[in-house]
Formats: C-alpha cells, structure tokens, sequence
C-alpha cells in the first residue's frame, strides 16, 4: 500500500519534472525530487504541492441536494412479532436494533478514489480481534467494533470519524430497503428453488412428480445451457428486501420497528439503507445525520410512531 | 455515543462498550488488591490459599477472609503485620462496597420477550384479559367496521397460541347450521371484551375432535 503510494508519487514528480522543464522550473518541484535519494521520511506530497488540502469533515447538519445519498445503518434483527396501530389495524412486525453504529471510516476521492462512510456496530473484546483489524481500529481512534460495513455516500453527506448513527438518523414513515444473508436452507430441488410447478401426482407420472423434466433442446444445440435453472443449495447468500416501512423507532434503545419480513435468521446483522425506489422526503431527513441537540435526554424520549393520517380505514361509510 | 445507554427505571439495559470497560477494571483492580494483601501477609502460612481464593470469588469476601486467616495463626509473623493487613483490608473492603450492584446484561433472544411485555401492558388497559385455557366457552365482545354495535360470539375454545402479544384463541360455535370456526387475536383493540362462561373438562391442548363430533357439543345458546 505505501509502496504503491510512493510510486504513484514519483510519477506525479517526473510529470512535475516534465513540466518544470517545458514551463520556467519549480524550486519545490526539485527540492522534493532531490530528497527522494535520502534517507529522510517521504514528505507529505498533498500538502506541499498545493492540490487537494486535507479535507476537514465538520459534524453539522446540512441541506439534502436533489441527488445527495447519506449513510445507511447496521442493524441486529432481534425477531419478529405483530402490533395494532392506533386504527386497529394489524401490522407484521420485524424489530431491528442499531447497537452503537459509530463511523469508523472515511474514504474520500483524494485518497480511495470514492466517497464512502464505513460504520461499525457492536462491541468487540480485543482478544477476539485479528491484529490487523486492531491496528484498524487503533489507527482511526474508535472502539473495537463487531461489524464494518461501508455505504457509499455524495460528498456532503461525510461524517467525521466516530459520528454516532442513531436509529433517529430514520423516520418513522419513511421506506427503507434492508439488505442481509438470507437464511440458509440447504440443497433444496426446483420446485422450492426456482418455482417449478412439478408434474401430476397422478394419472399416469412414473417417478417424477417433482423434478425439472426437460433441460433442453436435442441435437441442436446438443448441450444444456449455462445457467439453467437445476436443483442446488438455496438461501445463504444477501439478499435486499425493497420499500420496508418504518413503523416506530425508539431512540432511547435504539430499536426499530419495521412492516414485514427482512432476510436473515435472528441475531443476523442488517445493513438498512433509504429506499431508492420509494424515495422519502429529501426535507424531513436528518442530513447527514441526526445530531442529538445539547440538553436531550435520550433515556427519557417515548417511542416516535409513524403518522397513519386522520381517515380511519374502517370508516368505510364516511 | 449515547446510544443503548443503560435505562434507570428498568431491569432492561443492553450493553454498550463504555459501560463494559469500568466493569472489566473494576475487577481487575479488586485482584490487584487481594494480591497486596498476600505479598505483604507472610508466606507459607495456612491463611494464604483462603485469603487467594476469596478475592476471586466475590470482591465483598476480601476483608472477611482475611480477618479470619488472620486470627487463626497469629504465633509466626509481628502484630504490625496484622494491623497492617487488617486497615488494608478494611479500607479495601470499603472501596470494594461502594461498587453499585450490576446491573443485568439483555440478551439478544430476550428482547422480543421484553417487548412483548410491555406491548401485552399497554393492551391490558383497554380490556383486562382472563387466563383462557382450551376447553373453556368464552363470550367475545368484537368492533365491527364503521364502529356499530359490538358483535358478540359465544363458543369453546379449541386451541390457544402462545405468541406474546399475538396470542390468539381459535373459538368454534354452531350458527344457523353451519360451524364455525373464529381465530381472535387475544390482545387486539378490536376485540373489547373476553368473560369465561363455563369450563368443560377435555384432556387434550388442542380439540380438533370436534369437528367430527356432534354438533351439540359446540352449540351454546346465546342470552
């Protein structure tokens, strides 16, 4: 990594060096040329030639453009359960905690080439921890997380490092789309798999009341096509449910209530992003996150349920 | 991070790093001090094992372990040593006391429980619920659309479904020839009052008999 930091350095100065003998020199251009031969530190080349200064990423809320993109979160699936709402309307429930989601990361053009915020959730015992990924938490001053995950983001939705995200950075009411592994369900045939309708179970079926049947042509083309549908391990793989309505959020436990299923087994991590389908108003989000204002207490706030309108669907008559 | 912080007025308190790391050094300062305490004590005595053993126990058993370790041989080694190991564990028992107690750590399967809980609490205040059990006859208060009158059914529960606050009770009845069969979910708004009429004795959790039997047996008249 440093290695091919430093030569992608050394081209940046031949090209100086190319430029300085077209154009009238530059004294820093050749200073920091002849100190490539020393045994001196590699000096800061951003800071000195002038291009892309350092970035300094305040933590304050901000104006969403029309094509901002802010995080996403890492959420627990904790199960699921059914609630009324204030109608009596019946609502599945999936219930999904963001456990101390901090940002862990920041990518910028300068240095990856994108815009990305990594988040990490959970907590992590040091003796549980590669060294490596110690010495990734030690170098970017946060504590040990249990679960990196990177969300791309537009440039005015940075976060500086250690930003909390809590689960108010979503609002009730607001469509979602929740990625995560699905469950695994094994080797399973095609009927399960792909939806094949099988074959009767009667009249006649010898041996064969689920299987694929055909699985192609004859002489022409002569083989079987890649990619056909065929028997095989099912589940285990991520998946992204669409347009997951928030139902409530509690922000002093930092738990969210979501409509419907979400993929993964209980106790699965969640990656919870703004849907891009149903988009959710641009002027209601927090932008780029929700910061606690001085003086809240977060222990103390009641649970913030979604606005179901005024018209209560039963009515039918009115 | 204030997130996931522990909740005064409740058992409930999910984990969170900086609560974690006080506790892990509290413990280990604790052991620290048991450790000063025997490389000031003499060695070789009987008393050095119980005094060890104790502080890694409990950190509130140093002070009376080491008292009674230390009456016990009290020939070999000076009186100051005594009195010295004594104010030591005296004062460490004092800072060992002030430690609030812990707190319980939520699991992550509890959750759900918990959350049921409370959503079963804040049903109970529309209507208060009686233990239903199957083989009970039950009478059923329930909304209807447009908010008319409250319909009423009075029949035997054949089943139960314990699922929080969506547990539901499966009613069958005989109305106008035909049989019926009704899932209530027990905890919903829409269902505004549940009485246990009678009991009939059954033997078995779930009485999908019935549907083969006659239908007296589920026919009840409604008053």
């Amino acid at each position: 990594m440093a290695a091919a930091s430093r030569g992608r350095a050394l081209l940046s100065r031949l090209f100086l060096f190319q430029s300085s003998l077209n154009a009238s020199p530059k004294c820093p251009a050749l200073s920091i040329y002849s100190r490539n031969f020393s045994a001196d530190p590699l000096p800061d080349y951003a800071s000195e030639s002038g291009a892309g200064a350092s970035r300094i990423i305040e933590a304050k809320s901000g104006v969403m453009a029309p094509d901002s993109r802010r995080t996403g979160a890492i959420g627990i699936k904790c199960g699921m359960t059914a609630l009324w709402d204030k109608w009596g309307e019946r609502i599945p429930i999936s219930v999904l905690w963001l456990d101390d989601n901090v940002v862990t990361q920041v990518k910028t053009v300068e240095k990856e080439g994108f815009f990305a915020l990594q988040v990490g959730a959970g907590q992590k015992k040091e003796k549980h921890l590669t060294k490596p990924e110690l010495g990734h938490f030690r170098a970017m001053g946060v504590p040990l997380k249990r679960k990196l995950k990177e969300f791309p983001v537009t440039e005015d939705a940075l976060l500086p490092v250690g930003t909390p995200i809590s689960v108010r950075h979503f609002l009730p009411g607001q469509y979602v789309d929740v990625t995560a592994i699905s469950r695994g369900k094994g080797f399973q045939g095609g009927m399960k798999r792909w939806g094949f309708k099988g074959m009767p179970a009667s009249h006649g079926a010898s041996l064969s009341h689920r299987s694929i049947g055909s699985t192609g042509q004859r002489d022409a083309p002569g083989k079987v096509f890649k990619g056909k549908k065929m028997p095989g391990r099912m589940g285990g793989e991520q998946t992204t449910v669409k347009n997951v309505w928030i139902y409530k959020i509690e922000p002093a436990r930092n738990l969210m209530w979501v409509k419907g299923q979400v993929p993964g087994p209980e106790g699965s991590f969640v990656f919870i992003k703004d849907a891009c389908y149903k988009k959710p108003d641009k002027s209601l989000l927090p932008f780029p996150t929700f910061f606690i204002p001085d003086g809240e207490e977060t222990e103390s706030l009641e649970p913030i349920v979604a606005d179901l309108g005024d018209n209560d669907p039963f009515m039918a008559g009115d | 991070m204030a997130s996931s912080s522990l909740l005064p007025h409740s058992l409930l308190s999910l984990p969170t790093a900086s609560s974690r790391f006080p506790k892990s050094s509290l413990t280990i300062s604790s052991i620290s001090f048991s450790l000063n305490q025997v490389s000031i004590t003499r060695t070789g005595s009987v008393a050095f094992q119980p005094l060890v053993r104790r502080g890694r126990e409990s950190t509130f058993g140093i002070a009376r372990a080491g008292e009674t370790g230390e009456e016990t041989p009290a020939e070999t080694g000076g009186d100051e040593s005594t009195t010295e190991t004594v104010e030591e564990e005296s004062s460490v028992a004092v800072a060992v006391e002030e430690k609030p107690p812990k707190k319980p750590i939520v699991k992550l399967n509890e959750i759900i429980g918990i959350l049921n809980k409370k959503a079963i609490e804040e049903a109970e205040t529309i209507k208060v619920v009686p233990d239903i059990k199957p083989g009970d006859i039950v009478e059923i208060k329930k909304e209807k659309a447009n908010r008319r009158r409250l319909a009423l059914y009075k029949g035997i529960v054949i089943s139960k479904s314990s699922s929080g606050v969506h547990t539901t009770i499966r009613i069958r009845y005989m109305t106008s020839g035909t049989a019926v069969e009704i899932v209530f979910p027990v905890y919903s708004p829409k269902i505004k009052e549940i009485k246990v009429v009678s009991h009939r004795d059954v033997r078995r959790a779930k009485l999908y008999y019935l549907r083969e039997k006659l239908p007296r047996f589920y026919t009840f008249k409604k008053k």
